[in-house]
């Protein structure tokens, strides 16, 4: 059963911050209004939506808490002055709520964002594009404080002790970078079918490689700070979250995506003719998702499992079951409406030109 | 230039004049000296230069000019400052003079990333400028284009294109012929 | 192409560029009196520096205000306060360059100027609080032959050495290597013999030639590609000089973002601060445009919002850690001894700036210059409440003390503010302030493919240079050659 949970938030964790990363960039797009994103914005739309999904599949984790988290099992709180500290703020109900909040923001913004192009790609009337930027760029805020606290009460508080101001800064660099690899993968695995065949060029493919060359070095720099700053002062509440998963071996694991989530994704998208070809940059993304997924097994797993390294056969299986979930969900969003936005003129004009 | 001044240099042509090196033409805009330009690479000449006060997108290529030593030099300045960075503090710390910090491990690699980091970027920052110099050949005081006339302009606001006089296909004749075809403001003979 | 055309206002060809930009420091003349004062200010202001300085290296470091168990104050306040401040610099240069904002076209060496004083004024301060600055070179690894012993480098301290240098070092080359073109321009228009000697030694030669062109563009995306992570890193780094330590206060994981963020805030506000009135002085409106002051108080405001984001998290981790360290550190700073310190300072980074929200604001010169002032006062007392009022409370309250700086800390201090502002008032004299060259390239870009167009009446400007300028096309004569 403790097997089952496990995965779950595992599997849960990942998709969600897939979701929680085609929000991010779709509310950066609109404060933004870079060119970049036109071609991508439907996958963002259409991930941002699962999260309606997402918050049923979250349910679930309720029945599992004390397989869980430390916080949730009284006989351990009981012997552990931190965690009575943490009490009220870790009582059922103030959580639940908290997590009703979060998926209410999110689905409520991402809602209004997508009606509103919706209905500028009908009636074509360009103040919906200044009403989206009006509430992106303080939606943002929004988002940054409710993944602070998500991540937090979600992957943080399973390590009991542990906290870290790094924390939810480095979750949104993460799901940004995991929605930026998985919009990439999508669109230069469709670059040459019709509509896509029309809109992704060199240009394209450059500015989108080089977008997640900066959100992998995004990455690394802010994991390697929270690391370098915790292994040097070695404070007995800090270090052991770091311990935890480097031993019984786990270690081999950020060895690893050392070399497979920054020097080799980093190094290869330094080179222009890497970004210039769509199935490099295809390949390059998908190697990317793979280690995401690593990275998440690495930061909750070993916690749940102290005896040392395994991978269970709920693992897989539960990843795989939730990600076909996500994806139903989310290819039938997509099919909803039209492969590429019509509503701003600057891709109609590369449609016309084609 | 009238016709009777070609004369006067037809004349002249027979004897070459070996302190010539080149010829230019002066343009008024950046487009005419970069269509004269890709026009002369197609006529065949090959040793030219196009001089201008600001960079001109896709001159390099219109003079045939394709290099990536810069680049080249940069990288092997970082991979050198790299090397540099990490065996100092590998040399320092764990060969010369281990010695225990707070109980750190003496191949503490976390803690030798920064000044690595930084030795790598000094380096290859010394590789691109200094790289960049070398290869243009700066600093050279004296060069033969600023003979030409109106070259101070060159750093201002007009476009000149010179095709050396080392080039095979050049001839005192025929090459201010054909520069005046282009159209410029001026033709005027470069001496060394 | 609306916002483009923006980045240029007015009626503007090559020439009208050469006048307006190249002619402040080869006229003289042309110098408003504000010029004079400013000077004058920035001087006397210096003299205090100089005072400050040879006293302390007669006394020693005994006459600041530092002792226990405060022993970093404004040393490493003003020195991280500068250092931030130069941060801004390098990256309106070189991230915009990456990302093919030309823009920042009319910005960067005033930028990057900015950029080199800054650090000058950071740097004096780690080197005169080693308390014997002429045995500095202590911190290089020379070697046990001369000193019997390595540099530490597991410490931060020594990574700091790295990081400044480097940066100090790589921001010059940056800037040197960004006005060779300018140089050039300055050598062919200088009438005096003297000064086109000094031109030309400087431009080394350069001559404008397409292959030096593509090689000088090469290096310049290069340099402009290597500064940001360095910049990055610098700071970065500085944050780690306090938390690698294990003090409450300090050992804040979120420390390399968010005073990299809040260097890039205060130095965005620092350069409108000098923007602004440089501005309106040398009647440089059209090339320093509000495109150019919209974009730059956007970005204070996205960076203010992180810093921002960053002083409510620390709050929320320190009760959520439930150390009673960290409780008690957040608890001092709010309702402790110093608490108008840390108000002021909510209400200065967190608060004023959420004014820019409104875009009448970011366009408002007036309140721009004041919001820019208070956020500078701002991260000046961040810095205050990282360092002294962690330090002043011990573990133990037998070493519980208070920090009062000395006379000869604020004299050090607004010392070096004069010597920023004669520093940064000499340049504007003798150096032309906006990129000549790269003011070219953007005209070109914005007007070259309508060759029939613009450019034709370019021409005709070029012909007639405007009444009140210097001779242009034709008058001066070729000075090098034969």
């Amino acid at each position: 059963m403790s097997n089952l949970f496990q995965s779950y938030l595992f599997s849960l964790i990942f998709w969600v911050s897939l979701s929680l990363g085609c929000f991010g960039l779709m509310l950066l797009h609109h404060t933004i209004r870079g060119k970049w994103g036109l071609p991508i914005l439907r996958f963002l739309e259409a991930g941002s939506m699962t999260l309606v999904l997402m918050g049923v599949l979250f349910l679930v984790v309720f029945a599992g808490l004390p397989y869980l988290y430390p916080w949730a099992r009284p006989d351990e709180v009981a012997k552990d002055p931190i965690l009575q500290h943490r009490a009220g703020y870790y009582q059922l109900w103030f959580f639940a709520a908290r997590f009703a909040l979060y998926f209410a923001v999110w689905i409520l913004i991402s809602w209004l964002l997508i009606k509103w192009t919706r209905l500028q790609e009908k009636t074509g009337d360009s103040r919906y594009a200044q009403k989206r930027t009006n509430l992106s760029a303080p939606a943002i805020i929004a988002y940054a404080v409710t993944v602070t606290f998500a991540s937090t009460d979600w992957v943080m508080s399973l390590d009991a002790h542990w906290s870290s101001t790094m924390f939810g800064f480095l979750y949104m660099a993460s799901q940004a970078l995991t929605a930026m690899a998985f919009a990439i993968f999508l669109l230069t695995w469709r670059a040459s079918q019709k509509p896509y065949s029309e809109v992704v060029n060199p240009a394209l493919t450059r500015d989108l490689g080089n977008i997640l060359l900066a959100f992998t070095l995004l990455w690394a720099y802010l994991s390697f700070s929270q690391y370098l700053i915790i292994w040097s002062a070695n404070l007995p509440e800090l270090i052991p979250y770091y311990i935890k998963r480097n031993k019984g071996g786990w270690n081999w694991l950020p060895t690893a995506m050392l070399f497979g989530q920054f020097f080799v994704p980093f190094l290869l998208l330094l080179i222009p003719s890497v970004k210039a070809k769509t199935r490099n940059l295809m390949m390059i993304a998908g190697w990317i998702l793979v280690w995401r997924i690593v990275d998440i097994f690495w930061q909750i797993i070993p916690v749940l499992r102290p005896d040392g390294f395994s991978i269970r056969a709920t693992d897989p299986i539960v990843f795989l079951a939730i990600g076909a979930l996500w994806m139903g969900f989310f290819f039938w969003q997509l099919k909803q409406r039209s492969p590429l936005p019509t509503h701003d003129p600057r891709l109609q004009e590369a449609l016309d030109h084609a | 230039m009238s016709t009777q001044e070609i004369h006067v240099h037809e004349a002249e042509s027979a004897q070459p004049r070996a302190n010539l090196y080149g010829m230019v033409a002066e343009f008024d805009h950046a487009d005419d000296l970069l269509h004269a330009a890709q026009q002369t690479y197609a006529a065949g000449y090959r040793k030219i230069d196009a001089y201008s006060p600001f960079p001109i997108h896709g001159m390099p290529e219109a003079i045939g000019f394709k290099e990536g030593r810069v680049g080249l030099i940069t990288f092997l300045g970082g991979v050198l400052g790299a090397l540099t960075g990490a065996g100092l503090q590998i040399y320092t710390t764990v060969i010369d003079y281990p010695m225990n910090v707070g109980g750190r491990p003496l191949m503490s690699i976390p803690s030798f990333f920064p000044a690595t980091y930084e030795l790598t970027i000094l380096f290859a920052s010394f590789g691109a400028a200094f790289g960049m110099l070398a290869l243009n050949g700066l600093p050279r005081p004296h060069h033969p284009i600023f003979n030409a006339p109106n070259f101070d302009k060159a750093s201002q606001n007009k476009f000149f294109l010179c095709i050396e006089a080392a080039d095979p296909k050049f001839d005192r004749v025929e090459t201010r012929r054909y520069l005046e075809g282009l159209h410029p403001t001026a033709v005027s003979d470069v001496e060394k | 192409m609306s916002t483009q055309e923006r980045l240029i206002a007015g009626e503007h060809n090559y020439v009208t560029i050469n006048e307006k930009i190249a002619t402040i420091p080869l006229s003289q003349k042309k110098h408003p009196p504000q010029w004079a004062v400013t000077l004058l200010i920035g001087f006397m202001i210096m003299q205090l520096l100089m005072v400050a300085v040879t006293y302390l290296l007669y006394r020693g470091v005994g006459i600041w205000g530092i002792n226990q168990p405060v022993g970093w104050g404004f040393d490493i306040i003003n020195f991280v306060w500068w250092i931030g401040i130069g941060h801004a610099g390098t990256l309106i240069s070189a991230i915009l360059l990456l990302m093919r904002q030309y823009w920042r076209n009319s910005i960067n060496r005033f930028a990057e100027t900015m950029t080199l004083f800054a650090v000058a004024c950071a740097g004096m301060y780690p080197l005169l609080h080693t308390g014997r600055p002429w045995v500095a070179y202590w911190l290089f690894p020379i070697g046990p032959n001369v000193l019997g012993m390595w540099p530490q480098f597991r410490s931060p301290l020594i990574w700091d050495v790295f990081a400044i240098n480097t940066y100090i070092t790589v921001s010059a080359i940056f800037w040197f290597v960004g006005l060779i073109p300018d140089f050039a321009t300055m050598r062919d228009r200088a009438r005096i013999k003297l000064v086109q000697w000094i031109y030309g030694l400087l431009a080394m030669g350069w001559r404008g030639s397409a292959q030096h062109w593509q090689r000088y563009e090469t290096a310049s995306l290069l340099l402009a590609g290597l500064s940001t992570p360095l910049v990055l890193s610098v700071h970065s780094i500085v944050s780690l000089d306090f938390a690698v330590s294990n003090l409450p206060g300090w050992h804040v994981t979120f420390f390399p973002p968010y005073f990299v963020a809040g260097a890039i805030f205060a130095g965005f506000a620092m350069v409108l601060l000098l923007a602004l009135p440089i501005r309106a002085w040398y009647k440089v409106k059209d090339y320093i445009t509000m495109t150019h002051v919209d974009w730059m108080a956007k970005i204070m405001l996205a960076t203010g919002l992180i810093v921002f984001y960053g002083y409510l998290a620390e709050i929320f981790y320190a009760w959520y850690s439930g150390s009673k360290f960290e409780m008690d550190m957040m608890w001092n700073r709010m309702f402790g001894p110093y608490w108008p310190f840390y108000w002021s300072l909510i209400l200065c980074n967190g608060l004023v700036p959420q004014l820019l929200w409104a875009p009448k604001m970011r366009r408002n010169i007036v309140g721009l210059f004041i919001i820019s002032l208070i956020v500078s006062i701002g991260m000046w007392l961040e810095r205050f409440i990282i360092i002294p009022v962690t330090l002043h409370r011990d573990f133990l309250p037998s070493s519980w003390g208070f920090y009062n700086p000395s006379l000869w800390d604020w004299m050090m201090f607004i010392g070096t503010i004069g010597f920023f502002i004669f520093g940064m008032i000499m340049f504007v004299r003798l150096l032309p302030m906006i990129n000549i060259f790269e003011m070219k390239d953007l005209l070109h870009r914005m007007h070259g493919h309508s060759r029939n167009g613009h450019s034709k009446t370019d021409h005709a400007a070029a012909d007639h240079p405007p009444a009140d300028g210097k001779p242009s096309a034709g008058q001066t004569q070729p000075e090098t050659g034969s």
